[in-house]
């Protein structure tokens, strides 16, 4: 059944208190989730004060310099910070999004940030997500062609058309922020397979030069695969790249009722 | 299982569009009813066709309430052993009010 409370060593506490010793007025509080798997504590919320007028403007620049100036101990994944690599996807004032492209002054009041919702944390705010990693490869993510349409040497092109549906699908980084935010995912994450890997899916169901759409079609007709999506959109409104999981999926149940005629 | 999640899912959506008249249609004929005699209740509702239309709103509405609930419990239920019970009690429930309906225009009918 569903667990309505957390077990006794996995609920919040608060944590400590780092008051900014730069004598700066301009000051915003940045509120972290903590955890390590070191030691036995419970997992805290640790305050950050963090002088605005030498910080960069997005949220990733405040985690850094906090990691920098304050507690090298803080714990996260970047990479790029412009947005590409999908690393630093975290949950910042209560939306999944990356905390490179995440300006500071979208954030009123305190900076509340946490780990992505519903995963195992491996320290701090870096999640463990082999399990998203798992279902992406379940569903073949390349093109599937057969021998012959290689061999002649001809470049396989498509129309102009054909290039322009997919759009919208190839520009995801896999960040995790969409499949994180989805209560479905959250419910049945080890069946239903997830905004993030459906959007990748249908990217390939989208392709005209895959051969190989009526099994990729099959192998989703599934009660638990794609049908636990109840287009809540928390995919829609958390994505950072500004892409549609929602309406793929939908592309993907109209595809399966048509592929069964 | 797996080859009729797509069914089901189709069978939703036809039943909830079939259930959009058929829900108005039933509620403005409530209200009608209410406004009116004893006598005239009963002839209005012993009309075939209306025991017909009860009849399909019955069935329809029934087999989508069976359905969303059944998605409810796919949801939520991991435990195969209550989710197995709750599908039984739900069916069960629908199989009763489903006779109780049709025992009742088969009275109608024969009287």
């Amino acid at each position: 059944m569903v667990q309505f409370n957390l077990p006794d060593n996995s609920k919040l506490i608060e944590g400590e208190y780092y008051k900014s010793e730069t004598g700066s007025t301009n000051i915003k509080n940045f509120r972290v989730y903590r955890w390590s798997p070191d030691d036995e504590k419970n997992p805290r919320v640790d305050t950050y004060e963090v002088d605005m007028d030498n910080c960069g403007p997005m949220v990733l620049d405040a985690v850094m310099k906090i990691k920098s100036d304050i507690d090298p101990s803080l714990t996260f994944r970047r990479s790029c910070r412009e947005g590409i690599c999908g690393s630093c996807a975290m949950n910042i004032d209560g939306t999944n999004t990356l905390a490179c492209t995440k300006p500071i002054k979208d954030c009123k009041g305190n900076v509340a940030i946490y780990p992505l919702p519903h995963m195992p944390v491996i320290k701090d705010l870096v999640t463990n997500l082999k399990n998203l990693y798992k279902q992406l490869t379940s569903i073949k993510p390349w093109l599937h062609i057969t021998e012959k349409q290689t061999e002649d040497g001809i470049e396989n092109i498509q129309t102009k058309n054909d290039r322009a549906k997919l759009d919208g699908l190839y520009e995801c980084i896999l960040c995790a922020c969409c499949s994180t935010s989805c209560p479905s995912y959250w419910w049945n994450s080890d069946k239903y397979l997830g905004p993030a890997v459906l959007l990748q899916s249908y990217r390939w169901l989208q392709d005209s030069r895959d051969e190989a759409r009526s099994e990729r079609l099959k192998e989703l007709d599934d009660t638990f695969k794609v049908y636990r999506c109840h287009t809540i959109m928390n995919c829609t409104q958390a994505c950072p790249k500004g892409l549609n999981p929602a309406k793929a999926i939908a592309g993907i149940k109209m595809m399966i009722a048509e592929n069964r005629t | 299982m797996s080859n009729s999640a797509s069914k089901t899912w189709l069978f939703q959506k036809y039943s909830s569009i079939a259930l959009i008249p058929l829900v108005s249609y039933f509620l403005v004929k409530i209200l009608q009813l209410s406004s009116m005699t004893y006598e005239q209740i009963i002839s209005e509702t012993s009309a075939l066709w209306f025991l017909v239309l009860v009849l399909i709103f019955t069935v329809i509405g029934l087999l989508h309430m069976r359905l969303g609930l059944h998605e409810i419990i796919e949801d939520y239920v991991h435990s195969d052993m209550v989710k197995k019970l709750s599908f039984v009690t739900i069916n069960l429930f629908v199989a009763g009010i489903l006779g109780v309906v049709s025992l009742s225009v088969i009275l109608i009918c024969i009287k």
